[in-house]
């Protein structure tokens, strides 16, 4: 083998490691900040060895993607608002998606971190406590997303059609331009799993667009696609973006331009 | 090792940063961030949206900027500020959280402060910039109001791009969409839609003349500033297109009502500024019927001061209490302003046939002849009657308040309506109607015993009769704005229309054969033997009301000069009878002279025709 042979990895590695972001692009659950497992480096871990339960189980748990995390009993407001500026109607006390009610189990700060429908023992007997970001086993911070009293207001809005679709029962206001917004398409540059995206927001790694929602599982289409917390977030940190975002919206806007025309 | 180091250049381009996307607001001033085009962008933020906008935990709405709190001015107290609040609110105050120039532009509610350079040391926007409009707004287009249906202002029509905000008033979002800089290309000014011919203006301000006619500003080439004054790069080129700009600044403006200069300049000064004598008008109008300026400045004018307020108020009119116009106290102060009598969105070419009012009275409210208020006037009259008739503060009304040397009346009456309607005069110049004489003799051709005329035949400027000048009272060098000298032997005024030659003959004023019984010598020409005096010893200019005289004493305009013409010493009269067609006495004493009715003694006048 010549010299220069042996460099030219070692050349590639630096390369790498040099490029601004690229290093730093660290994936999976673990030691993000959803792993809540005892050995985590995140903030807001528990004293249990386990990552997954905390939202998942295999036995006992809830049908829809064995849903493991209690819900919350909160019931949500727009802080007085019914619609958007645009005329989409917004979804009203409980009535929030499923797939962001899951989210919110956590995230609306009403319900311990350790609310588990099963915790793994036989009478709720482990005692999973929590240090970090918590108050009363709550979680607290920058984390809780909704204001007092289920105040939703100071978020982009969720639960809601994608302009020009429909959405459990609610269609986009009549007023949405329409226009300023990315079309929906089906195949081409889509790198999904159902093969629907927005025509901007083919991303640099398979899947890392953002995901749209059917009113029924299973029959996503450009005629009914909604908007849930899971459509900009990818809770198990996988494409390493911060804030679990599916694309990186630190370094650019390119998550806002992936629907938002401007 | 060309292979590795295509592998290594691969994988370089693969994994290089998310570049900005490339669209409207990337390419705009707003584009805050490190790849924006303007002078004031950061050296450390890379998003564009996040100087604004916020996923979670935002303000409602997702806004990212934190309020300062600042109060801001938003009138200077008079009219619509009164329904205005004090200070500005809904999304106005995210725009004005950069734009009133008091918290950093880099300052996120949630995010690290971000670095910016062209901005001033605070990272704020600079205060020469001309986009910091500060906290005085009053300068600047209201916002956050409900506006007001008026024949002159209405809402936008559904689906235009122009709209009020969801609570139904007017924000900066009315007119101004901050993600796209070129709607408006011209301008460049963030506008929702284009504003060439003041489109965007014209969305919610019904201009009724400006549309219709088209107005004569409308439809104008010129450029939009006054002679000398370069158009700016982004300006629109002509005064047609320029439109609402070309006199009005939406931010910043210091004259009332938006127009603009600075808050000292006198009212008219955006109106002289362009109709002067350096005005090139090509071929369509010569330039000296614009040039209003040279009158102006002449020492009897009708405008406004040429510093400060003119007291002139939009909304004066017969029933505001606070701006009473026809005025209704004697204490109230006078004004004039050229917008008195003129709305320059109205204005149109169109000649004039007495008494309608020409093109350049068009959409401006008046006083009719019973005293009503009138918009638009159909009639010249209308527009001076709003200052000159039923007004209860006109100087001549008040002890002391007529100049040396007029003329003093027995009962003077100031109202001209009361004067010049034929309904309510003893004989007047038929200035509202036809005259009372319709026999009278010696007209200047084409006038005759039915014709009508303007104030503004006498009331014009000097040049006028040249034939070189604008119409209208702008100013003279004659006293009361007239157009010729009307002094003492010298009526030259009167001459205008009364033929000299026939008022000097036997053709004018009484007639009477000689009667040799009574020893009466025929009557000579009245007029030619009382040429040395002044035409108003005898006669009122305008003529007399049935408040001041009777068509029996008051007839011919007739109302003698107390301080001139004296009481008879038998009669104890200064009075004068008219006994019909060219017949009439006297009972006064007059230069020297006792006139008498009847019987004469020798030495007095035998004033019975």
């Amino acid at each position: 083998m010549r010299p220069t042979d042996r460099l030219a990895p070692a050349l590639a590695a630096a390369l790498l490691l040099a490029l601004p972001g690229a290093a730093a692009a660290q994936t999976g659950i673990r030691n993000s900040a959803h792993d809540f497992s005892a050995g985590s480096a995140a903030v807001t871990r528990s004293n249990d060895t386990q990552i997954c339960k905390f939202c998942h189980a295999p036995h006992g748990a809830q049908a829809t993607l064995l849903w493991n995390h209690l819900p919350s009993s909160q019931t949500y407001n727009w802080g007085g608002r019914t619609t958007t500026f645009y005329g989409t109607q917004l979804p009203q006390g409980t009535n929030i998606g499923d797939p962001s009610k899951r989210c919110l189990s956590c995230h609306d700060g009403t319900v311990a971190l350790a609310s588990l429908q099963n915790d793994g023992t036989a009478g709720h007997t482990a005692n999973i406590t929590f240090t970090g970001n918590v108050s009363a086993g709550r979680l607290t911070g920058a984390a809780v997303v909704v204001s007092a009293g289920g105040d939703l207001s100071a978020n982009h809005p969720f639960s809601i059609p994608y302009p020009g679709s429909t959405y459990r029962s609610v269609t986009s206001g009549p007023l949405v331009p329409i226009a300023e917004y990315q079309p929906l398409q089906a195949g081409g540059t889509c790198r999904t799993a159902t093969g629907i995206c927005t025509t901007a927001s083919a991303g640099p790694v398979d899947g890392a667009v953002i995901q749209l929602y059917p009113t029924v599982p299973g029959s996503l289409s450009t005629a009914t696609a909604g908007l849930e917390c899971g459509t900009c977030h990818e809770p198990h940190n996988q494409f390493g973006n911060a804030l679990f975002l599916r694309l990186d919206a630190m370094s650019s806007s390119s998550l806002c331009s992936a629907c938002h025309i401007k | 090792m060309k292979r590795t180091c295509a592998l290594a250049l691969t994988l370089a381009l693969a994994l290089a940063p998310d570049q900005a996307a490339g669209g409207d607001l990337d390419r705009s001033k707003h584009n805050l961030s490190v790849s924006g085009p303007g002078a004031v962008k950061s050296t450390s933020e890379q998003r564009t949206c996040a100087f604004c906008h916020v996923a979670h935990s935002g303000q409602p709405g997702g806004d990212n900027r934190p309020d300062s709190g600042a109060q801001h001015l938003t009138s200077r107290g008079r009219g619509l500020s009164l329904r205005l609040g004090t200070t500005v609110g809904g999304s106005s105050r995210m725009c004005l959280s950069c734009h009133d120039g008091t918290i950093a532009v880099g300052k996120l509610r949630k995010g690290r402060e971000a670095r910016m350079m062209g901005t001033d040391a605070g990272g704020r926007l600079g205060a020469a910039s001309r986009s910091n409009l500060g906290l005085d707004l009053s300068g600047s287009h209201p916002v956050s109001f409900r506006p007001d249906r008026t024949p002159k202002l209405r809402e936008p029509h559904f689906g235009d791009k122009v709209r009020l905000d969801k609570r139904g008033q007017v924000q900066c979002t009315s007119c101004h969409d901050p993600h796209v800089e070129e709607h408006d290309a011209q301008t460049r000014k963030f506008l929702v839609k284009g504003n060439r011919g003041g489109a965007l203006c014209l969305s919610c301000h019904a201009m009724p003349g400006w549309q219709a006619n088209p107005a004569a500003h409308g439809a104008s080439l010129q450029p939009p500033l006054p002679p000398g004054q370069p158009v700016p790069a982004d300006g629109y080129r002509t005064l047609a297109d320029a439109a609402c700009a070309a006199c009005h600044d939406m931010h910043g403006a210091g004259g009332d009502s938006l127009v603009k200069g600075s808050r000292s300049d006198g009212q008219d000064r955006i109106c002289l500024d362009c109709h002067g004598p350096r005005l090139a008008t090509g071929t369509a109008i010569e330039a000296w019927r614009l040039d209003v300026a040279s009158d102006a400045l002449k020492p009897h004018s009708h405008t406004a001061p040429s510093a400060g307020a003119s007291g002139h108020d939009p909304a004066e009119g017969p029933t505001n209490p606070s701006a009473t116009l026809p005025e209704n106290r004697p204490s109230q102060a006078r004004h004039h302003a050229c917008v008195d009598c003129h709305d320059p969105h109205a204005a149109v070419r169109r000649p004039a046939q007495a008494p309608r009012a020409s093109g350049a009275l068009a959409g401006v409210w008046g006083v009719d002849r019973s005293g009503m208020r009138v918009e638009p006037v159909n009639y010249e009259y209308e527009v001076c009657f709003k200052c000159h008739a039923d007004s209860a503060n006109q100087p001549q009304a008040r002890a002391g308040g007529r100049s040396a040397g007029a003329p003093r009346r027995a009962r003077p009456d100031v109202n001209l309506r009361r004067v010049f309607d034929p309904a309510t005069a003893a004989s007047s110049h038929p200035v509202v109607g036809p005259g009372q004489n319709p026999t009278i003799a010696g007209l200047v051709r084409p006038l005759g015993g039915a014709s009508v005329i303007y104030c503004s035949d006498c009331h014009s400027s000097d040049r006028a009769a040249g034939g070189q000048a604008p119409r209208g009272p702008h100013g003279s060098v004659y006293d009361r704005i007239l157009e010729r000298p009307y002094g003492v032997g010298n009526p030259a005024l009167c001459w205008k229309c009364h033929d000299q030659g026939v008022l000097y003959s036997t053709a004018s004023g009484f007639t009477r054969p000689a009667d040799p019984l009574k020893q009466r010598p025929a009557a000579t020409a009245l007029h030619d033997r009382h040429r040395t005096e002044a035409c108003s010893s005898c006669h009122d200019a305008h003529g007399v009301s049935l408040f001041s005289g009777t068509r029996q004493n008051n007839s011919h305009l007739i109302d003698f000069d107390v301080d001139v013409v004296g009481l008879g010493a038998a009669s104890r009269k200064r009075e004068f009878v008219d006994r019909g067609q060219r017949s009439g006495s006297c009972n006064l004493s007059c230069h020297g002279r006792e006139h008498r009715d009847a019987q004469a003694s020798p030495g007095e006048v035998d004033a019975a025709y």
